[in-house]
């Protein structure tokens, strides 16, 4: 948003369909990924959920565009544990859907996959060997977009647990990834 | 030698952590051994690339606007805590009925029937008020009643007294305030212990009485049970039960008016 985001946040708590516009196509695109790459199956609605918090929330934000990414990535975590927790008893999912299966391959061309590249299954079951922090993390970092302290505020951690976190997932995803066993 | 070793896997992390660095905002590392991960990270990045669909902006986007238009209209960001709640929960309300009403139509009927059971403190209690507004699904005083036995039966009588004035909203004026305190005189005693077993037989009879007087409740005795209540958690002594009064009433709930006309 760079230095729009004051008249956007402005526009917005004053409830202008531009803004609201705006910052839906600003924000929704990655908290839907990150929704999705976290296993829920309509990320679209829980989305919806996490925006209506925020028009709830909005007035008592005060900061800048960080601090507003950090607010909105707080808001979206939380609505992912109350998911997680309706669906407790449900049957679990992979840790990577079908949906974002699909996603992949569509994606595939766009990300520069090289023939010599990992395939889509391959990174699913990258994937798959890391612990639901170590998602929640890499899934904020990479898909979010949010910098290291700012995945320490969202899930309530320090920043040296978060670093761990992230260097340990990258390694279990790089021997994946090649095969080897990684000593971390 | 040991310091040394944790010196050395210091150093070791701390340039991983660089290099994993560099490959998060989209640059090489310099140790070759990351390279595999430069595609899983592109991919996984552009999940977040993905713009949302222009429907779901337009649909969200407006209907968002709108319901902080209101909100400021109706200024809610300047009045307390409860009326702000009060008018989101309205907002919401509506805003659930005419989602929900849309998947009615769509003949996703399973949702309207969960939330019919649903109870004050659910998630979908809301959009079970909502569809009755629309007139769908059970409601009025009854399911209010049956909702409040629930509630008393898993213990949560505070939240019980909250709701008694929703079975007859109209009736209810002289018994409100009464209830209120009852309500939160009552959930002082939860936050520190059990609920005690006097506090549920006495919501029984007021639910009792409530079920057995539908359309012709009376706020005065409400008042009386709420007051009650609030006398038993408070420890108070009971006043001498007086002959024709409130107790004997309690026994014969069939006739409150009557009875709390020889009170």
């Amino acid at each position: 948003m760079g230095e729009s985001f004051e008249s956007v946040l402005t526009a917005a708590k004053l409830g202008q369909d531009w803004a609201w516009a705006y910052l839906y196509r600003e924000i929704a695109g990655p908290v839907t990924g990150f929704l999705r790459a976290r296993g829920v199956s309509e990320p679209e609605d829980v989305a919806g959920d996490v925006f209506f918090e925020l028009a709830r929330s909005l007035d008592r934000f005060e900061g800048d565009e960080s601090a507003f990414r950090t607010f909105i990535f707080v808001i979206t975590y939380h609505q992912l544990v109350a998911h997680r927790e309706t669906l407790r008893h449900r049957r679990p999912r992979s840790a990577l859907a079908d949906e974002i299966l699909d996603h992949l391959r569509d994606e595939s061309g766009a990300a520069g996959l090289t023939p010599e590249s990992p395939t889509i299954e391959e990174l699913q079951r990258a994937f798959e060997v890391l612990t639901p922090e170590q998602r929640d993390v890499l899934s904020l970092r990479i898909i979010a977009g949010l910098s290291l302290e700012e995945t320490a505020r969202v899930v309530n951690r320090g920043v040296g647990a978060v670093r761990k976190l992230q260097r340990r997932g990258m390694l279990k995803v790089r021997g994946r990834l090649s095969g080897q066993a990684v000593a971390i | 030698m040991r310091l040394l070793r944790r010196f050395i896997a210091r150093m070791w992390y701390d340039l991983i952590d660089r290099d994993i660095e560099r490959l998060l905002t989209g640059n090489e590392p310099h140790n070759s051994d990351l390279i595999p991960l430069r595609s899983f990270v592109s991919t996984l990045a552009d999940m977040g690339k993905a713009p949302p669909s222009p429907q779901f902006v337009d649909d969200h986007a407006s209907l968002t606007a709108m319901m902080i238009r209101a909100a400021r209209d109706k200024g809610l960001h300047d009045e307390a805590r409860r009326p702000a709640a009060n008018l989101w929960l309205g907002l919401r309300r509506k805003t659930a009925a005419l989602l929900y009403g849309l998947i009615m139509v769509s003949g996703l009927t399973g949702v309207a029937w969960a939330a019919n059971t649903a109870i004050p403190g659910n998630w979908n209690y809301e959009i079970d008020r909502a569809l009755e507004g629309w007139g769908i699904g059970a409601g009025g005083a009854t399911e209010r009643i049956e909702e409040l036995v629930v509630l008393n039966e898993e213990g949560k009588a505070s939240v019980a007294l909250e709701h008694v004035v929703d079975v007859s909203p109209e009736a209810m004026g002289e018994a409100a305030a009464a209830l209120t305190e009852a309500s939160e005189t009552v959930a002082s005693l939860e936050r520190g212990s059990q609920i005690s077993a006097e506090v549920r037989e006495r919501l029984t009879d007021l639910l009792r009485y409530l079920e057995e007087n539908r359309g012709q409740i009376d706020g005065r005795t409400v008042a009386e049970y709420a007051h009650e209540i609030t006398d038993s958690v408070k420890g108070k002594p009971e006043s001498e039960p007086e002959e024709g009064g409130r107790q004997a009433e309690s026994e014969d709930h069939s006739n409150p008016k009557e009875a709390s006309e020889k009170s």
